[in-house]
């Protein structure tokens, strides 16, 4: 039930979805994304969901698969991240970026992808201060699709200073 | 530039009028939406809980908030008034030898001119938000809080950027945002310090929170290797806990999103150095002001700008400073002086829409009078103003002589009970509507001569209103025939006068008051059951009576006495009456009037005494929006009173309904002459006269 409100909510903002069931499906989808691109310069976060996925990524699609050292950050076109957490109730994912590296992968490339594991689904705001008991990271982000504004004549549009494509990987069942 | 020529100015452009009424409408269908899953009521109390905590104890928040901040490595700097907010800033910006300064959006800053200091100063400082970047390209101030470019069109954009960057751009919105991205990323990259504002500060955890759509303020906090936060002491809630009913009403009640694309919550330097600036600015005065401590409450959503008729059609700069609209009036009043709100309090025309929707709870109809009030006491009101409240609605016999001349007379103007063209400078008030001419014979005498009947089931006082007085007995003879068909005997006191409200919304008290003395011994000469009256704005006068005697005990205890018989002609029809044997086989549609929907929360009661009687009813689109009648708002600002009523012609027109159904003679006033002036064929019916066609 939280998978599906989750990806109710953040389709309803713009930000696309893919699940997945096994790994070997997760780095085939991922791979047909980034081909699908087009793109040649993608960095990756060393998060645990993300990690492991590269070695094989490689033999898959002929992208530079860069890692968070990676100095020019502006010729990069995908940054690709885990999340802590994910809320159903508003679609959002939950960042923690005290790195300002992951804060930079995240917001400087025009596309955004992420690798969620289902069980990082929780309901509500109050669960993900609770998931940090009161002690909340330095320095935390909510992300809700991608990048947007309406500010010439109410007019929606996207990608203005952040991502201007937001894409979700989950994977299901427990982890 | 004089209030009325920025009025003019600002209704010269169709292009805003409609930008702003077209974000109107569409936000009220998507506030629905993301409100559907919430209890609004409940995030409103909890906002104001958390709120009313720090206001009562704001020194010792303030300093839980520094010392937990600064345990997490920032550096927190109190900072009293504006010159103190500019001067910690540019002393941060010396010390770090910064050249380029990059700001995401901040009303706080705005608020004390930073910009402007900053760039005497010599750095480069670049606005990154794109409606401020815009902005600042023309040196324009934002209309809107959240949209602060809102009155621009991409044409003028184009213009903005082509002139600025010295080369042609096309009016292509998608093409000028990416544009926009590329020049400010430049500027991200070469930053040496960020400023943003904050939306929510945890007293608890030392964090800020702030929201954007765009991401900016991520960038802004990110990329240079400073960072300051220029917060407003108001934003401090106790606890994190208190954050959450913000995070879910702010997003929602400021553009109709659950949340913000971006949401940053800051609680340490994270890689940078920060600086958090906590701005009083007048802020520690208000919130122990007696009246208007609740401000302090606001948590800036622009909820209450997104809903008001007024603004709709005249958008922010009329309102001349910084921050505009209903919240903007009020706060202007104490952040740059009660002068600067002296313009800007009279445009408010009462509708109270704005009071529904304030996440805070802040009676903001109430305020901006009280405020009027005080602007009143300080500059007097205008001598033809003065002289009506005072000398002629404040004295009932002089005004019922005065309007027997006016029957005598006033064929000069008047054709077939109706002016249709006013002389002498008094155009305005004609150019969009038909004024009804006075009626032949006022109430009070078709009363004295008509047979009484004596009713079984108890004895009602009829309290008529001008309107209905003067210009529509007929709708005063429905009432009767209603509430005696169902065994209510009718009496009228001799010597009642106006109501009091056209002067009490004009911020004239006194006035007030002496009407209201008026019609309590009128009516304490007489032995009822019930008050009742067909005008809900009257209703709700003679119901608040008590509160404004405050200072005046005998008369608080007898408005008290009469205030709790009071009850509006809808209530107390929806209540005790019944409907007669003939069939009203019209279709209507129904204007709610603001005073009936908003002020006495008649919803349900109008439309099921309509379809009572067997006529169909269509709900018309924002059927609770304001007319633009307003009272005395559209005899000050026929100008504005006119574009109003446009959106609520179109209304009409849309459903298709043969007739408009009303509950108010203020609003028939105005519906019905304006749909004569436009041709219409559509006609306009007081409730008690639907009613009444089931017994004739």
């Amino acid at each position: 039930m939280l998978k599906e409100r989750f990806i109710a909510e953040i389709n309803a903002v713009g930000g696309e979805v893919i699940c997945c069931t096994t790994n070997k499906q997760l780095i085939d989808s991922l791979a047909g994304v980034l081909a699908g691109l087009g793109v040649r310069k993608v960095m990756y976060y060393s998060h645990p969901q993300v990690k492991g996925l590269f070695e094989k990524l490689r033999e898959k699609v002929a992208v530079e698969l860069l890692t968070e050292d990676y100095q020019k950050i502006e010729e990069v076109e995908v940054g690709i991240t885990g999340a802590d957490l994910a809320v159903a109730e508003s679609g959002s994912l939950v960042l923690v970026a005290e790195d300002s590296k992951l804060r930079k992968m995240t917001t400087l490339p025009p596309v955004h992808i992420v690798v969620l594991e289902e069980s990082q689904i929780v309901e509500k705001y109050e669960d993900v201060f609770a998931h940090y008991a009161g002690k909340l990271p330095g320095y935390l982000n909510f992300i809700t699709g991608p990048s947007r504004t309406a500010d010439i004549e109410r007019v929606l549009t996207i990608g203005v200073h952040g991502p201007g494509r937001l894409i979700v990987f989950i994977k299901e069942g427990e982890a | 530039m004089a209030n009325k020529e920025k009025i003019k100015k600002a209704l010269g452009n169709p292009t805003l009028r409609r930008a702003l009424t077209n974000f109107g409408n569409n936000y009220l269908v998507s506030r629905e939406k993301v409100f559907a899953d919430i209890d609004f009521e409940e995030l409103r109390q909890e906002i104001k809980a958390a709120k009313t905590e720090v206001r009562k104890q704001l020194n010792a928040y303030i300093q839980e908030f520094k010392e937990n901040a600064e345990k997490n490595g920032a550096k927190v700097i109190i900072a009293h008034s504006a010159l103190e907010v500019k001067k910690a800033t540019v002393d941060i910006l010396k010390a770090k030898d910064a050249k380029v300064v990059v700001k995401s959006k901040s009303m706080a800053s705005e608020e004390i001119h930073l910009n402007e200091e900053l760039l005497k100063q010599g750095f480069d400082v670049v606005e990154t938000d794109l409606g401020e970047w815009i902005l600042q390209l023309v040196g324009q101030k934002p209309s809107h809080m959240v949209m602060p470019a809102i009155h621009l069109t991409r044409e003028e954009v184009a213009a903005i950027f082509s002139k600025a960057l010295d080369r042609e751009v096309t009016p292509d919105i998608a093409q000028m945002v990416k544009l926009a991205r590329k020049e400010l990323r430049d500027k991200f990259l070469a930053a040496d310090v960020g400023i943003t504002g904050g939306n929510i500060a945890v007293a608890e955890t030392g964090s800020i929170f702030l929201f954007t759509n765009e991401g900016n303020a991520r960038l802004t906090t990110t990329l240079p290797r400073t960072r300051i936060s220029i917060v407003g002491v108001e934003k401090i809630v106790p606890k994190l806990k208190d954050a959450l009913p913000i995070m879910r009403a702010l997003p929602r009640n400021a553009t109709g999103q659950k949340i913000t694309s971006y949401l940053t919550i800051m609680t340490a330097g994270a890689g940078q150095e920060h600086y958090i600036i906590l701005m009083d600015q007048g802020r520690i005065d208000l919130k122990d002001d007696p009246i208007f401590s609740e401000l302090f409450q606001c948590i800036r959503c622009a909820g209450c700008l997104n809903v008001c008729p007024v603004y709709q059609q005249v958008g922010g700069h009329v309102f001349g400073y910084v921050y505009t609209g209903p919240i903007g009036t009020l706060l202007t009043a104490f952040f740059h002086g009660i002068d600067a709100a002296k313009d800007p309090q009279a445009l408010c025309s009462s509708c109270l829409r704005c009071r529904t929707v304030c996440p805070a709870g802040i009676n903001l109809p109430e305020l901006l009078l009280k405020l009027r009030q005080r602007v009143v006491a300080l500059e007097g009101q205008p001598f033809i103003q003065k002289l009506i409240f005072e000398r002629i609605l404040g004295n009932p016999k002089l005004f019922d002589k005065l309007l027997e001349l006016g029957r005598k007379f006033q064929g000069i103007v008047a054709e077939n009970g109706e002016i249709r063209n006013l002389p002498f400078g008094l155009e305005t008030l004609t150019s969009f509507r038909v004024f009804p001419a006075l009626a032949g014979e006022r109430l009070y005498k078709k009363y004295r001569v008509r047979s009484r009947k004596k009713g079984s089931k108890g004895k009602v006082l009829f309290y008529s209103g001008c309107l209905i007085e003067h210009m529509y007995p007929n709708i005063g003879e429905d009432v009767f025939l209603v509430l005696e068909k169902n065994g209510y005997e009718v009496i009228m006191p001799d010597g009642q006068g106006c109501c009091g409200a056209p002067a009490y919304y004009s911020g004239d008290l006194k006035s007030t008051l002496k009407m209201a003395k008026n019609n309590i011994e009128a009516f304490l000469k007489h032995d009822y059951d019930f008050i009742v009256t067909a005008c809900p704005t009257c209703s709700e006068t003679l119901m608040h009576y008590d509160n404004y005697f405050e200072e005046d005990k005998n008369y608080r205890e007898k408005a008290k006495e009469i205030s709790k018989k009071v009850m509006d002609f809808t209530d107390f029809a929806y209540k005790f009456i019944g409907v007669g044997d003939e069939k009203v086989a019209k279709i209507y549609t129904l204007h709610d009037s603001c005073h009936a929907r908003r002020g006495l929360g008649q919803i349900k009661e109008p439309r099921e005494l309509i379809t009572n009687t067997g006529a169909t009813l269509i709900e018309m689109p924002n059927s609770d929006q304001c007319c633009g009648f307003g009272g005395s708002f559209s005899v000050k600002y026929p100008e504005i009173s006119e574009k109003v009523f446009q959106n609520k012609y179109q209304s009409i027109m849309e459903t298709g309904a043969e007739k408009v159904a009303v509950t108010c003679p203020g609003c028939l006033m105005q519906i019905e002459g304006g749909l004569k002036k436009q041709g219409a064929k559509v006609k306009v019916e007081h409730l008690a006269t639907i009613l009444a066609k089931t017994y004739k």
